[in-house]
């Protein structure tokens, strides 16, 4: 019987058992990476190495984790902060505001609708800003309020209401293919 | 548009569809490929078990050390000289060092030693249990 992710978190804190951690990388190094080439537009190297860090501070900082969200989602919003940051050194702009509109064609979506809606909605999501990524897959997929993905993110409310309404509105410009 | 498929609305905040279709977003399995070994390798070593095993390191050395300084100068006359300290530290007052050339130096560590070796048996089995 395999043991859940809060027993595995368990042994790491009690006793330091670096298998349990390693057991708990495993389970959610897919989620995480893919989450990470998302967001950096399929740069697997640096994604690799952001997952890496964003796993490295995950085992340093385990005892905060409070368990109040799934430990992926805690995870995810490591490697977001791990990402902000790389941005932030890098002094790139951190978002172009002209890509990831499906109407302007941005991006390498296709605009004819194929028989598969998931696979078309995550490279339509791959398309959409960071911050709207993770905002949407938050609170839609991993099921977090408002506030609770706010503070994940370290973002005001407002933003994060406002990240959702534009990526659900460039999402919509996308999915009225379908239409 | 696909059966059963309806465009979400961009001002709902609990967007049921939306969920629904995040939750059947398709994302790829990407292989570990040593990932997990990596990561792992490159996670430091817990600091309270790096210093108990340098510890360990030391009251084991310790003691091997005073076995080795006991077998070669001279076994016997060093239980003799230990067990006439001992004798003398029960009867009278003064404690004076046993009249071998080891001196309580390695009665000292070893005692040292035993207790810690305890410690860490007893730290060991509460391990197990757990």
């Amino acid at each position: 019987m395999s043991l859940s992710d809060a027993d595995l978190i368990a042994r790491v804190l009690v006793s330091s058992d670096r298998h349990a951690f390693s057991e708990l990388v495993k389970r959610n190094q897919s989620a995480l990476r893919g989450f990470l080439r998302s967001l950096t537009k399929g740069d697997h190297a640096l994604a690799d190495d952001l997952a890496q860090e964003a796993l490295i501070e995950a085992y340093r900082c385990l005892r905060q984790f409070e368990g109040g969200s799934r430990f992926s989602t805690w995870l995810l919003g490591i490697a977001y902060n791990r990402f902000r940051g790389h941005l932030r050194r890098r002094r790139e702009e951190p978002f172009d505001a002209t890509q990831g509109s499906g109407a302007e064609g941005g991006a390498s979506v296709d605009p004819q609708p194929s028989s598969d809606v998931g696979q078309d909605l995550a490279a339509a999501i791959a398309t959409l800003r960071p911050e709207e990524q993770v905002a949407l897959r938050l609170c839609y997929r991993d099921g977090l309020s408002h506030e609770e993905a706010a503070g994940l993110m370290g973002c005001p409310l407002g933003t994060l209401k406002t990240h959702i309404l534009r990526a659900k509105t460039r999402l919509r410009s996308f999915l009225d293919a379908y239409a | 548009m696909p059966e059963g498929f309806q465009p979400f609305s961009p001002v709902d905040p609990d967007d049921p569809k939306l969920s629904l279709l995040m939750k059947n977003c398709k994302t790829e399995y990407i292989d570990d490929d040593g990932f997990t070994a990596r990561v792992m390798a490159a996670i430091p070593r817990d600091r309270q078990k790096a210093g108990a095993n340098r510890r360990n390191l030391l009251i084991g050395s310790s003691c091997l050390l005073s076995v080795l300084l006991i077998a070669v100068l001279g076994g016997r006359e060093f239980l003799v000289g230990l067990s006439a300290f001992i004798l003398r530290a029960a009867n009278g007052p003064a404690l004076v060092l046993p009249g071998v050339s080891l001196g309580i130096l390695p009665v000292a560590c070893l005692a040292a030693g035993l207790v810690v070796a305890a410690g860490v048996g007893y730290r060991c089995m509460r391990k197990a249990i757990q």
